[in-house]
């Protein structure tokens, strides 16, 4: 029933999702996604139907079979969550955020957040640069801003406990200036939980 | 008597002095306040973004040098001025321009540029130890932002100006310029005899001088009494300042050229006009062909009457030459050298026009529109030359190709189309009608169209936000619809087979196949007015009307607001509204306004991600699966097309990981096509994508989300049993809970299990 090239993606798959587990999050199983259903040979409604040209790109099996779920990650693994900017980012968004913090260090911060920008346009999903440009930004006295850019930095950190902690705290001084003092509480709690979860200690 | 005669004349010199030394005064007074506070009403300069290296960007050799020629860097053998370079399979040397950035000014560096396969290894500076980490590239004028009709300038200082430029203009127009005291009685003389000679004027004997004061108040004519005028205010003139100041006004003022409404003034922007460079790296034949336009710049216009303009240039040379300003080598090269004006110089106002109007209009919030057209300030953008280039060039044979293939009249078609940065919201290319170059119409910014089926995906997040109502299994109804309306008409839907009726389909597959009667229902179900919300919360700023017919696109939308859309949803759900401008600095480089980067939480994170896994699926099996025709098949992308009533318009709007676009084409008299957003839109976008390589779409699961395999039967959950099984993401806590009858540990299937583990 199996055919041979699907087993072995999804062998690789087990691989990556093994490699990625230290994440949190498993990737989308993709082989399995297929979508040959009941209807499937109903015309698509806005095109005028299939060309048939189409090499499947990942629907090409007829039909997906049941594979065990991942098992939840042991929380040992937290360690290996990166901690500094330079465990994950390229020379240039490195020399980038190095700027940025000497800039903000001299009382600079809008200089910082500029550099900051410039860097998210190299890598941008890097979660330290957006933790770092929520943290400048509330130095920069836009705590509304701040706490945005804060939110966004923890929908990419995937997990991350120093840098949820990170996000967090932003998050907690950046409700109090805008007179949230319950939001504030909340973020602040969240933050001790994600420092919780770090193993080291920062 | 004769002493009442007497005291007359005396009392009529008299005045006559004390009016003629008033006039004089007066004419004083007006060229000191005229030259004093050379104030120049410059345009505002509009920039592109600068292309940025550093090691790991993924970019090979053959794409540095393509950027560099549309920089009008020049490809020698061993470049050793600012603006040139050389290339080989693997690396590109070359010299950059030093450039004065919002941030501070770059130098002209030396850099040696390497390439390995996946991208640029490292940057080297001779003299510099390590690898630069990050380094700018000055970047491309895409235009000007002006009056109606208007002088253009990009002014110059006196050391910025070539010594063979400043010399040449010199010994051309004003041998004795250093000599004189504003006027030249020995110039005057030779005119009057060369003027005698030919019985009309044929030379004119100014100054440098009375040039510069002729183009600063008067008219070309030259009567007598204007002529007076001038020589007055240039000896005034003289008296104030010395000469470099008044050759350095001479080098900013002198008309050399007409580009449409727009007057070339200068040396400084002449250069770009023509030759698509700064006036310091102008040769010999360059420099000579500029000086002769300040003779006459409609009669030498090198474009329309190159071989006067040659003439006059190899003239020009030969005085060159002559005078020992350039060697016999040089001149014999020069002369030898066909004029070199390109064809569409700076562009100026020219070059991307779509685009500038973003900029502008975005600036008129911010800044008078005086101020813009005078202020000669620096605003630098979010412009993406290769991926405009790229649009351009696909909407232009795109339509071409449709036209032919299906049979439509030539040139009949329009379209629309903005590609934006997934993860800032800024705006990288922007096209607002088939023709690039075109200022007219801007169609992305002012074409409001209804939008058909790309409202469909804000239905279904609706819906998918109501996790206790529906996740992308549920069934949905896709049957007929009929509803009378408060104002007596009556909304009866049809699928876009028109008498199609597709009974029960899973949620997901209703979007990706886009089946209208199943979506007017969930439309209804979720009602009306929280679809209009959650078009608001994605960006649009208009609050739609919430009628059912919203669900199906009942909404005139320009291509820009959709694009604002879309990109929430790229974003997992983060609203960056809409930018073509990073900063603005003033005409010294000091920054004035920083438009920086804006994020909103918009549309949740859960049903976002929920409602883009069934967009991919459009892509997958749905009306989008045209893209792979032309997008490498292991590229993920999300995508939606949009066809409206009797094929008027035809959308697609999608996203994979890095970019946003949205494609709209139709016909300005709004008549059927013909074409559905999958055969009229799909192909261009897919065009554009394909050739700006791009990224995979990779969101990332959010912790409320969770993957469970489904039983595509029962819809309950697999188990080892279960045989035709699909992974969908849902909202944690509300995936089924029971399990699938297959999920029973039956031993006979609990052996294929362990044969599968093996294959595994």
């Amino acid at each position: 029933m199996v055919s041979a090239p699907v087993a072995m993606t999804r062998g690789v798959l087990v691989v990556l999702s093994l490699t990625l587990g230290a994440c949190g999050t498993l990737p989308q199983e993709r082989t399995t996604g297929t979508v040959t259903g009941p209807s499937s040979s109903a015309p698509a409604q806005d095109e005028e139907t299939a060309t048939g040209q189409r090499q499947a790109p990942r629907d090409g099996t007829e039909v997906a079979i049941y594979q065990p779920p991942e098992r939840e990650q042991p929380e040992a693994l937290t360690e290996q969550y990166p901690r500094k900017v330079e465990e994950v980012s390229g020379p240039a968004v490195v020399s980038l955020v190095k700027q940025a913090d000497q800039a903000a260090r001299e009382g600079r911060p809008e200089t910082a957040i500029a550099v900051l920008e410039r860097a998210l346009r190299i890598e941008p999903r890097n979660a330290f640069v957006w933790a770092r440009l929520a943290e400048v930004r509330l130095q920069a006295g836009e705590s509304q801003q701040a706490a945005a850019t804060a939110d966004r930095a923890n929908s990419l950190a995937r997990g991350n406990p120093y840098l949820e902690a990170r996000n967090w705290r932003t998050l907690a001084d950046a409700r109090r200036q805008q007179g949230d003092t319950q939001g504030a509480q909340l973020a602040r709690q969240q933050a001790e939980q994600a420092r919780l979860r770090q193993t080291g200690g920062d | 008597m004769r002493s009442k005669l007497r005291v007359a004349a005396l009392v009529t010199l008299a005045v006559g002095l004390v009016a003629g030394s008033l006039y004089i005064l007066y004419l004083d007074q007006v060229i000191r306040e005229r030259f004093a506070g050379v104030r120049w009403a410059v345009p505002s300069k509009v920039f592109a973004a600068p292309l940025e290296l550093y090691p790991g960007k993924t970019m090979d050799a053959q794409a540095l040098a393509r950027e560099l020629d549309r920089l009008g860097y020049r490809k020698v053998g061993t470049p050793s001025k600012p603006g040139s370079y050389a290339q080989s399979g693997r690396a590109v040397d070359l010299v950059s321009r030093a450039f004065q950035y919002w941030d501070g000014r770059e130098p002209s560096r030396r850099l040696f540029v390497r390439f390995d396969a996946s991208g640029i290894r490292e940057i080297v500076e001779p003299g510099v130890s390590s690898s630069h980490a990050l380094v700018r590239i000055d970047p491309l004028a895409i235009g000007s932002i002006h009056a109606a009709r208007a002088e253009d300038r990009l002014l110059l200082r006196r050391e910025e100006v070539p010594e063979l430029l400043a010399k040449g203009i010199i010994l051309v127009e004003d041998r004795h310029f250093y000599s004189h005291w504003g006027v030249s009685l020995r110039g005057i003389a030779r005119a009057m005899v060369a003027n005698i000679k030919a019985g009309r004027v044929v030379q004119g004997g100014s100054t440098i001088t009375q040039q510069l004061v002729r183009n600063f108040f008067l008219t070309l004519d030259q009567n007598l009494q204007r002529k007076i005028k001038e020589a007055i205010m240039a000896i005034l003139l003289e008296l104030h300042y010395d000469k470099e100041e008044v050759l350095e006004a001479y080098i900013n003022e002198i008309f050399l050229g007409q580009d449409g409404s727009r007057a070339i003034h200068g040396f400084g922007l002449a250069a770009g006009h023509y030759f698509n460079k700064p006036v310091s790296e102008l040769n010999a034949a360059e420099t000579a062909l500029l000086i002769s336009l300040a003779k006459g710049a409609s009669y030498y216009n090198p474009r329309r009457h190159p071989e006067r303009a040659r003439g006059r240039r190899d003239l020009v040379l030969r005085l060159f030459r002559d005078d020992g300003l350039i060697t016999e080598e040089t001149y014999q090269r020069a002369v030898a050298a066909p004029l070199g004006v390109e064809s569409d110089g700076d562009g100026g106002a020219v070059r991307y026009p779509a685009f500038v109007d973003l900029v502008r209009r975005q600036l008129e919030a911010d800044y008078r529109k005086e101020d813009l057209q005078s202020e000669g300030l620096r605003i630098f953008t979010t412009l993406d030359p290769h991926a405009q280039a790229e649009l351009e060039r696909h909407i232009r044979d795109g339509l071409e190709r449709i036209e032919a293939q299906r049979g439509i009249e030539e040139g009949s078609l329009e379209a629309a189309a903005l590609i934006t940065r997934t993860e800032s919201g800024e705006v990288a290319a922007l096209a607002g009608g088939r023709e690039g170059r075109y200022r007219g119409f801007n169609r992305a910014l002012d074409a409001r169209r209804p939008i058909g089926s790309l409202a469909k995906p804000f239905v279904y997040h609706t819906a998918l936000s109501q996790p206790e109502r529906f996740h992308l299994y549920s069934l949905l109804e896709d049957k007929p619809l009929r509803l009378e309306m408060p104002n007596g008409s009556v909304w009866e839907p049809k699928n876009y087979d028109a008498d199609a009726v597709y009974g029960e389909v899973r949620l997901y597959e209703a979007l990706a196949r886009s089946y209208n009667l199943a979506t007017a229902h969930l439309g209804l179900a979720v009602t009306p007015k929280a679809v209009a919300r959650t078009m608001q919360a994605a960006g649009l700023e208009r609050a739609p009307a919430a009628l059912p017919s919203l669900a199906l696109g009942a909404i005139d939308l320009s291509p820009m607001e959709v694009a604002q859309m879309f990109s929430t949803l790229a974003s997992g759900g983060f609203r960056y509204p809409l930018t073509g401008i990073r900063e603005v600095t003033d005409a010294q480089g000091e920054p004035l306004t920083r438009y920086g980067m804006q994020v909103e939480r918009g549309l949740d994170e859960a049903p976002t991600y929920l409602t883009n896994w069934a967009l991919e699926q459009v892509a997958i099996f749905g009306t989008g699966s045209g893209v792979y025709r032309w997008i490498e098949p292991s590229t993920r992308l999300a995508g939606k097309t949009g066809t409206t009533d009797g094929y008027r318009d035809a959308w697609f709007a999608g996203f994979g990981g890095d970019r946003v676009g949205v494609f709209w084409v139709g016909r300005d008299d709004n008549q059927p096509t013909g074409l559905s957003g999958a055969s009229g839109a799909l192909p261009l976008w897919s065009a554009t994508m394909a050739a700006l390589d791009l990224q995979s779409y990779d969101p990332f699961m959010p912790s409320s989300v969770t993957q469970v395999q489904i039983d595509r039967d029962s819809g309950l959950r697999a188990g080892e049993g279960c045989q035709k099984v699909i992974s969908l993401p849902f909202i944690e806590g509300f995936a089924p809970e029971r399990e699938a009858p297959c999920a029973g540990s039956d031993t006979s299937e609990g052996v294929r299990g362990w044969f599968q583990r093996l294959w595994q």
